[in-house]
């Protein structure tokens, strides 16, 4: 039965494009070490966040989000301004407890600006709109969606300046030892948290009551209404957990992408790259077809050479939009009466 | 059960309504008792389903006010409504199409927290609806649309509500499946549920329903026990082409 469900799964075309990926992945990783496969992974998972956000803000709230890699810029400021601090006080007071703890504490400091954040924006921003006036919806807000990311970029600049802030490392100790091959410990544990960050994401999604109901907006807003689902509270919430989520995914990587103002476009990029490849507003084949970019980024890189590793993909979206515009994930299932 | 017109249900006093500087309602009042199987009918663009929008909590009305079970409930949203028992089934029937029959029923029971409770429901809905069972698996949006009718009916029973608001059940269906929307309906105003019915259908509607409001241009025109309305010259010249 099983065997029968993944062999019908495998025939269409993303179960072909999964295969292929898999298959890439291991050659590459047989061919040029482990390294490649540790990258891509730690690369993928935060783009999965980032791209749950995306997908999560288009499917419930038709919000074309330009502002997302701001969200990702704020999460790694935040962490930067929580985790010295307390590095430095450790340095005079040493606690093994502490300083495995630290880096959690300004990860999660992060998730929770960017979720206050969230909370803001949805409040400031797209409220009004919506109470104005829902004609024309998705280029308003997909402008106001830019405005609001020029404001923080400059904001930034103007209040922190345009230096880069950056850590030396969250977890301090040797790198990990595996199969003979080097691997920083903060590669590790952000690999880690953030394919947790994803588990849990899914889990909430597909089995709590609240996700039901995201899910629920996001198919039908009239029906969802119509059922008693409080539709505001939803579209605050989804707000709020989306730019949390680029913001954990910011804080993560802090020991890879230093805090300044425009550091948020290459994610931004990137996370666009999975959602359309997914299809618009799918949740969950953003998490797959995040490994898959980053796969292609990362597989570019060594085999093509670096600065292509944007060329490539960028490529394949191109062509993903002119032969198959919904996404290798695209449903085929569509309502009459969808808007 | 309480014996019909006992209580009133709903009181609609005097609402005007509209999308932005088109209005659509001038003063329109109702009233419905419990029990109570009343019909709302009128030519296209009367306002009918403007009426059901507006009680429902789907617009809101720019004056008059809107009373249920005593309390007012206008400029309530569509959720509020809903929580507080007014089962509201648009035309369009606004089903989740990526989940399944079970799933869209269970979310119509959304704002009942006892688990119990839900599967009473659930298997009461399953047992108006024999056909939705067989398609529990299936996602909605396949389905052909006199399912797709009924699970939307079906939804809004799962919330156990004391006020249905049915909007043009029979609208693209096949006069059989039309004729199995009715006879659900009916059968549920049987076991004292209060409906509000919008149809075009105005034959079948005066047929099966008590009372009658005919609603043009806005106003309400006639206020009559449906079997008086049908041998009403002006509904006779108007609706039935007699």
């Amino acid at each position: 039965m099983l065997i029968k469900k993944i062999l019908a799964k495998s025939t269409s075309a993303a179960g072909i494009v999964v295969i292929i990926s898999i298959i890439a992945a291991l050659y590459s990783t047989y061919d040029k070490g482990l390294y490649l496969a540790i990258n891509t992974v730690v690369m993928g998972g935060m783009l999965a966040l980032m791209a749950l956000g995306l997908a999560l803000v288009f499917g419930v709230m038709n919000v074309a989000m330009f502002a997302h890699g701001e969200f990702f810029m704020i999460g790694s400021l935040s962490a930067f301004y929580i985790f010295p601090p307390i590095h430095e006080y450790l340095v005079e007071n040493p606690n093994a407890f502490l300083s495995m703890i630290a880096p959690l504490i300004a990860i999660f400091g992060a998730l929770l600006i960017g979720m206050i954040v969230g909370v803001i924006v949805e409040k400031l921003v797209f409220s009004p709109l919506r109470k104005r006036s829902t004609d024309n919806w998705v280029m308003n807000s997909f402008l106001l969606t830019v405005g609001l990311s020029v404001i923080l970029v400059n904001g930034h600049q103007l209040l922190f300046g345009t230096e880069a802030k950056t850590i030396v490392r969250y977890w301090s100790g040797r790198p990990l030892n595996i199969y003979d091959v080097y691997i920083a410990r903060d590669r590790i544990i952000t690999l880690f948290l953030s394919m947790a960050a994803v588990v849990l994401f899914w889990l909430f999604i597909k089995y709590t009551r609240t996700g039901r109901s995201i899910r629920a907006v996001s198919q039908d807003e009239k029906g969802a209404l119509i059922v008693g689902i409080n539709l505001t509270g939803i579209q605050m919430l989804t707000m709020s957990l989306s730019c949390g989520l680029a913001a954990f995914a910011g804080a993560c990587l802090l020991f890879l992408y230093p805090s300044y103002p425009t550091v948020g476009i290459e994610p931004l990029y990137l996370a666009w790259f999975v959602v359309i490849l997914a299809g618009l507003g799918n949740i969950m084949g953003a998490v797959v077809c995040a490994f898959i970019v980053s796969l292609l980024k990362v597989v570019t890189e060594a085999y093509v050479g670096s600065g292509w590793e944007y060329i490539v993909p960028s490529a394949l979206i191109m062509l993903m939009l002119v032969f198959k515009p919904s996404g290798i994930f695209g449903s085929d299932v569509r309502g009459v009466h969808e808007q | 059960m309480t014996e019909k017109g006992e209580k009133m249900l709903l009181e609609v006093n005097n609402i005007n309504a509209g999308y932005g500087f088109l209005q659509i309602l001038r003063g329109v009042s109702l009233k419905i008792e419990e029990g109570e199987y009343v019909c709302l009918i009128g030519p296209n663009g009367a306002g009918k389903s403007t009426t059901l929008k507006t009680i429902a909590g789907h617009m809101n009305p720019t004056s008059g006010e809107i009373l249920y079970q005593g309390k007012r409930i206008d400029g309530f949203t569509g959720n509020m409504t809903a929580q507080d028992g007014i089962a509201y089934i648009s035309e369009e029937m606004n089903l989740f199409v990526n989940m399944t029959v079970e799933e869209n029923l269970l979310m119509g029971a959304y704002s009942i927290k006892d688990k119990k409770r839900r599967e009473d429901n659930l298997a009461y809905v399953y047992d108006l609806f024999p056909r939705l069972i067989e398609r529990r698996r299936q996602l909605a949006g396949t389905m052909s649309g006199g399912e797709r009718k009924m699970l939307a009916i079906g939804r809004g029973l799962m919330m156990n509500p004391t006020l249905l608001l049915v909007d043009e059940p029979s609208f693209g269906l096949a006069p059989l499946l039309t004729e199995n929307v009715f006879e659900s309906l009916e059968k549920l105003n049987a076991k004292g549920m209060t409906i509000l019915l919008v149809e075009q259908n105005v034959t079948k509607t005066l047929s099966v329903t008590d009372r009658g409001y005919v609603l043009e241009n806005g106003q309400i025109k006639l206020n009559e026990k449906s079997s008086e309305l049908s041998s009403n010259p002006y509904v006779k010249k108007v609706f039935l082409g007699v």
